[in-house]
C-alpha cells in the first residue's frame, strides 16, 4: 500500500526556532544570526562592536566545534556570553540556542548575537528562530564567494565587508561582489567594515538600533 | 553532514506511519529534494544505507526526486527556470522575482506490505 506523508525534514528544527522566536517577541529581544567563513572575523567584528553599543544590552551566544576561544574573547567586556559546543556538527540547531537561552536573563536583554560555526553552507539551513541574518565576509576570501555559496547570501539581511584595510593588498573585487550579492537579493544591505580600524562599525550599530526599534514598535 | 540528521528525521516519519498503519515492512521511500536546498543527494543515499539497516525499511528503494529551481517574475510575469546564482529575470531583466520552487526538503509517501 501507497501512504502519504508530505512531511518536511527540517519540521524538527523548525518548530524548536518557532518556540525560540515567540520567546524573542514576548521579550522584545531583537536576534541576529552571524554566520561567515572561518577566520571572516565575525568574533573580531563583535569584539569592536560591543564597546560602542552601551546603550543597547546585548549578550553574545557562541557556537563553535569544540573549543571556548571565542567565548573567552568576548567575555572580557563584560556582558553575558554562552559558549555552545557542537561537538563537530558544522552549524548550530535551534534546539542548541534553546538550551543557551535558560542560562540568559532575557528580561533585562535588548539584542543577542548568536555567532554560528564558521561555515558558508549549512548555518544558512537551520532556523535558530533570529530575526536577521548576518554574513560577515572578507576581502581576503577572494570575490566569488557569493557565487560559489549563493544560499547563504541570498538569506542574508545584511552582508559585512571586512577587513576592509586590507582590500588594496588582495585582487578582492569589491565592485563586482557588490553587484553579484545584489543578483541574489534586490536591495541587499552591504556595510564595508574594519573592525581594527572601526570603519563602519557605526553603520552597524545603526543599522542593529533601527530594527531593534522596529522590533518594539511594530 | 547534516543530511544525516535530515534522514533521522525521515525515519522517524517512516517509522510512525508503518506503526500506524500496520506494516509487516516497508519497500519504497520517495523524497523530494529541490535544488537550492544545499543537501546533497549522494550524502542523503549514504544517511540512509546506514540508517535503513535494521530499520522496517531495510532493503527498500529509496527515490529522490530532484525539483528545480524555478521562479516567477513579478513584473513580467515571465515562468523560467533559474540557475544556481542569478535572480533576475531572463526575459525582462526585473530582480523583482518570486522563487517557486527548489526549496523542497521532505518526505512526499512510502510504500509497504500490511500485516496479515
Amino acid at each position: 500500500m501507497k501512504i502519504e506523508i508530505n512531511k518536511k525534514l527540517t519540521a524538527e528544527n523548525d518548530m524548536a526556532a518557532e518556540d525560540n522566536r515567540r520567546l524573542f517577541l514576548e521579550k522584545g529581544v531583537y536576534v541576529i544570526n552571524l554566520l561567515g567563513s572561518p577566520g571572516a572575523g565575525k568574533t573580531s567584528m563583535l569584539e569592536a562592536l560591543i564597546p560602542v553599543i552601551d546603550d543597547l544590552k546585548l549578550a553574545v551566544i557562541e557556537g563553535d566545534l569544540y573549543t571556548e576561544r571565542d567565548a573567552e574573547r568576548i567575555e572580557r567586556y563584560d556582558i553575558p556570553v554562552i559558549q555552545l559546543n557542537t561537538g563537530g556538527i558544522c552549524h548550530l540547531e535551534a534546539a542548541m540556542v534553546a538550551e543557551a537561552l535558560k542560562e540568559l536573563d532575557l528580561d533585562n536583554l535588548d539584542v543577542i548575537i548568536i555567532e554560528n560555526v564558521g561555515n558558508l553552507i549549512c548555518t544558512a539551513s537551520f532556523d535558530l528562530g533570529e530575526d536577521n541574518l548576518i554574513t560577515v565576509l572578507s576581502v581576503t576570501e577572494g570575490t566569488d564567494k557569493p557565487e560559489k555559496y549563493p544560499h547563504i547570501f541570498e538569506k542574508s539581511d545584511l552582508v559585512i565587508i571586512s577587513k576592509i584595510d586590507l582590500l588594496e593588498m588582495t585582487d578582492f573585487d569589491i565592485i563586482k561582489t557588490k553587484q553579484n550579492l545584489e543578483l541574489l537579493k534586490k536591495d541587499m544591505r552591504i556595510i564595508e567594515l574594519c573592525s581594527k580600524e572601526g570603519q563602519g562599525v557605526e553603520d552597524l550599530v545603526s543599522f542593529l538600533k533601527s530594527r531593534y526599534s522596529c522590533k518594539q514598535n511594530p | 553532514m547534516h543530511e544525516m540528521s535530515f534522514m533521522a528525521e525521515a525515519f522517524r516519519h517512516i517509522n510512525s506511519a508503518a506503526i500506524q498503519h500496520q506494516l509487516q515492512y516497508v519497500n519504497k521511500v520517495v523524497l523530494v529534494l529541490g535544488e537550492l536546498t544545499c543537501v546533497d543527494k549522494n550524502a542523503l543515499e549514504f544517511a540512509y544505507i546506514v540508517l535503513s539497516k535494521d530499520s522496517i525499511a531495510e532493503g527498500a528503494e529509496l527515490v529522490i526526486k530532484l525539483i528545480k529551481a524555478r521562479a516567477y517574475c513579478e513584473a513580467c510575469g515571465d515562468l523560467f527556470v533559474i540557475n544556481h546564482f542569478s535572480r533576475i529575470c531572463p526575459a525582462c531583466g526585473e530582480k523583482d522575482i518570486k522563487v517557486i520552487s527548489g526549496y523542497e526538503l521532505y518526505l512526499a509517501e512510502i510504500e509497504g506490505i500490511e500485516k496479515r
